[in-house]
Parts: C-alpha cells; structure tokens; sequence
C-alpha cells in the first residue's frame, strides 16, 4: 500500500494532527452539550420531580377536602369526601355516611381547613403509592358560640386511581410515648 | 458551478505537480473537495481564522516553484484550517447548547431534589430528627449539657430563637425537675437544594417531673430550614406556625 504515504505524512504533520484532535474534542463536546440540551428542553424538569409535586398538591388538597364541612351543604362536603379518598378510607367513608349526615345536622357545625404546611414522606412512582404529612389549621365554627381553632398534625397514605392520586388513609399522629403514626385511623372534620 | 470551475482547476494543477497522480486518486477527489469548500468558505471560517494562510496559499497557487516545492505544506494548513473553523463552530455550538441545557434545569421543580435524590433526602430527614431529638431534650440536673451538644448543630436564626428557649429552661427545669425527651416522629422534606432544605417535622415530648414522678406528653409540628455547613445539616430556622 504505498498509495497512501500522503495521507498518512498530511496526519502525521504536528498541525493536522493537532488540529484534528481539537476537532474531535470539540465533536464530543457539542454532541454531549446538544444531547444534555435536548434532554433538558424536551423533558422540562425531571418527570420524578414533577410527580412528586402534583402529588403533594393533590395529597393536600384531599387533606384539606377532608377537614372542611359545612352543616348547610354536608351532601356536597360528604360527595367531595367520597371524591377525594379511595380503598380504605372510601370505604370506611361510605359506611358511616349516613350516620354522620344526621351527626352533622345535629351539631349544625362548620368546619374549616387551611394547611399550614405539607410533605411528602414517601413516594414509589411504580407502585403508585405515596405518604404524607399536614400540618393544618381546624377551625370549627358552632350553630352558637365563637369558632374553635386548633392545629393538627395529620398523617396519610396516597394511592394513584385512574383518576388521580387519592387519600387510602388519613388519621391523626398520637400523641405519647407510642411509635411513629402509621397513618391509618378515621377521617377529620 | 463555481464549485465545479475550482474544482476542475485545481484539479489540473494538482495533476500537474503530483508525480504519481492516479495512485492517489481517491485522496486527491476528497482534497479536491476540501479545496472547494475552502475556497467558498474563506471568506467566513478560514478567512477569519487565519487570513493570511488562506491568502498564502493562493498566491503560492500562482507560482509554479512554491506549489512544486510545497504542495504537501499547502494541503496541511488547508485541513488544519478547516479543521480549525469545525473546532471553532462545533465548540460554539456546545457552549451555547449547555447555557440553554442549564437554563432549562435551572427551574423551580428541577432543582428541588427532595425525593427525587434518595440518599441526600434520607441524609436531610436523619440529621435534621437527630438535631431535634438532641437539643430538645435535657435533664434538670444538666442542662447544660444539651445546650453544649447544641453548639454544633444550629446555625443563623436558629442560635438566638434557641438561646431564648433555653434561657427558659434553664430558669425553670431545676424548679420542676423536668425530664424533657423529644422524639421526632415524622419528617418529610418539602425542598431539598444543595446545601439547603425545608422539612416538616412531627415530634413528641415526654415531659416527666422528677419530684412528683408524673409524666406527660405533648405533640409538636414545625417547620425547619436546614443548611448544610461542615459536613452535616444544621437547624437554620424553625418555624412553629404561631404566626
């Protein structure tokens, strides 16, 4: 193969070969930088990252659904309850609806939420399932008399339906010398 | 059709000065192209990059000696250059490729990566629980002992909100003999960072006087800011929802 002395002295030459090697650096490091911008621009943040946050907002939001009930509209409060919650809670939920509309009626209360502050303590995308933690602000408002406000601490499970992630279970965190709350229990409000 | 007018003229001239012109058939059509290209782009890439090559070569084109002597020299600084203006070119790009790729992550929800990062959240939660655990908890008998283990472990805000908490504690817990064990029940982390983060914590105290033997317990939730400074998280604020 003496036919290709010429290419091979062109490489050889310090300056071709020099520059040759910058080219290919300079390749690498465009395909990467092109390849990392792509995934930037078409993914938006992390898929992870973004179901972590509808999670929390739905989680918080059905924490809030929960706690709030006014005696005038306890059919819409009790629908939204029934909405918002799924597998065990929903159950145990449309078992004692009935009593508790005539509880409700009776005591002529309305119940307020806002949530101080939420997080997520767990999260598996896979398995479509979520914990979550309240701090909310309860205010209960009496047919007569001021309204009562107190904090409460409020632990919950989160399951992913086909129509979003709903509460499976929501209970108080006890207070005492007992282990952490496992997050089961009856509903607020 | 200017392409093909250089190309056919260079390839004449190239004809003429190479010795063993059909062997290197293949090198001299791919050369030939290059000198096209070059010849079209001097203006733009070469030209800006190294003019004078550009103009050195072609006026060496003119001369039949230098062209004899130098073809080899000529061809090598055209690759070089074209080379060159591909480094030049595909560097921009990426630079500009990775400002747009950091701008797009740079959003609120990327860069949270509570959750997201696994190990860094569980860090976060661990240190942040063990923090509280310690500096809310003390004996009458030795309180400074707490406040002591808590040198290390606040920051900012959190020293002087702690300082009047304690100066409480140490004016009233040797009167009660109290006993005051904290234990963090639940943590989750709402915004993790880099060196900060934001957790919700769920604690409970149990509260026992010493003198009467009677115990109590209180539940506690508040909200901490967390930095990370020598090597572990530390309480930059805690934020009990009184407001």
């Amino acid at each position: 193969m003496t036919t290709k002395p010429g290419l091979r002295g062109w490489v050889s030459e310090p300056l071709v070969a020099t520059a040759l090697v910058l080219a290919a650096l300079a390749a690498v490091f465009a395909a990467w930088a092109g390849w990392s911008w792509y995934r930037a621009s078409a993914a938006g943040p992390p898929q992870d990252a973004q179901l972590r946050d509808q999670v929390l907002q739905a989680g918080e939001q059905a924490v809030q659904n929960f706690n709030t009930l006014d005696y005038r509209k306890v059919a819409a409060g009790l629908a939204l309850w029934e909405q918002s919650s799924t597998g065990p809670l929903h159950t145990e939920i449309m078992a004692g609806r009935a009593q508790f509309e005539r509880q409700i009626a009776r005591t002529k209360t309305i119940t307020t939420a806002r949530i101080l502050d939420g997080a997520l303590t767990a999260l598996n995308a896979r398995a479509g399932t979520a914990r979550i933690i309240a701090a909310v602000q309860i205010t209960v408002t009496p047919a007569s008399g001021s309204p009562v406000t107190k904090q409460s601490r409020l632990a919950g499970t989160l399951t992913r339906t086909p129509s979003g992630w709903k509460l499976s279970a929501l209970g108080q965190v006890p207070v005492g010398a007992a282990s952490p709350a496992s997050g089961k229990g009856s509903s607020g409000g | 059709m200017a392409d093909k007018n250089v190309k056919s003229a260079e390839a004449a001239e190239d004809r003429e000065e190479a010795t063993a012109a059909a062997a290197t058939d293949d090198q001299q059509s791919a050369e030939n192209t290059q000198g096209a290209k070059d010849t079209q782009g001097a203006k733009d890439t070469q030209g800006a990059k190294d003019t004078q090559g550009a103009e050195d070569t072609q006026g060496a084109e003119d001369t039949q000696a230098a062209r004899e002597t130098e073809p080899g020299r000529r061809r090598a600084w055209r690759a070089a250059a074209a080379l060159g203006a591909a480094t030049v070119v595909l560097g921009a790009f990426g630079a500009w490729a990775t400002v747009h790729a950091n701008s797009e992550r740079n959003s609120a929800a990327a860069q949270n990566t509570a959750l997201t990062d696994g190990p860094a959240t569980a860090a976060v939660r661990r240190e942040v629980a063990a923090t509280v655990n310690t500096i809310f908890s003390y004996n009458y008998a030795n309180t400074g002992a707490t406040r002591r283990a808590a040198q290390g472990l606040l920051t900012g805000p959190a020293v002087r909100q702690y300082d009047t908490l304690f100066a409480l504690v140490t004016k009233n817990a040797p009167a009660q003999k109290l006993i005051v064990t904290t234990r963090v029940t639940n943590t989750g982390v709402e915004m993790l960072n880099g060196d900060r983060a934001r957790l919700l914590v769920f604690a409970n105290q149990q509260d026992t006087r010493a003198g009467t033997g009677q115990t109590s317990y209180a539940g506690a939730m508040f909200a901490v800011t967390a930095r990370h400074q020598g090597g572990r998280w530390k309480i930059e604020n805690i934020d009990t929802f009184s407001g």
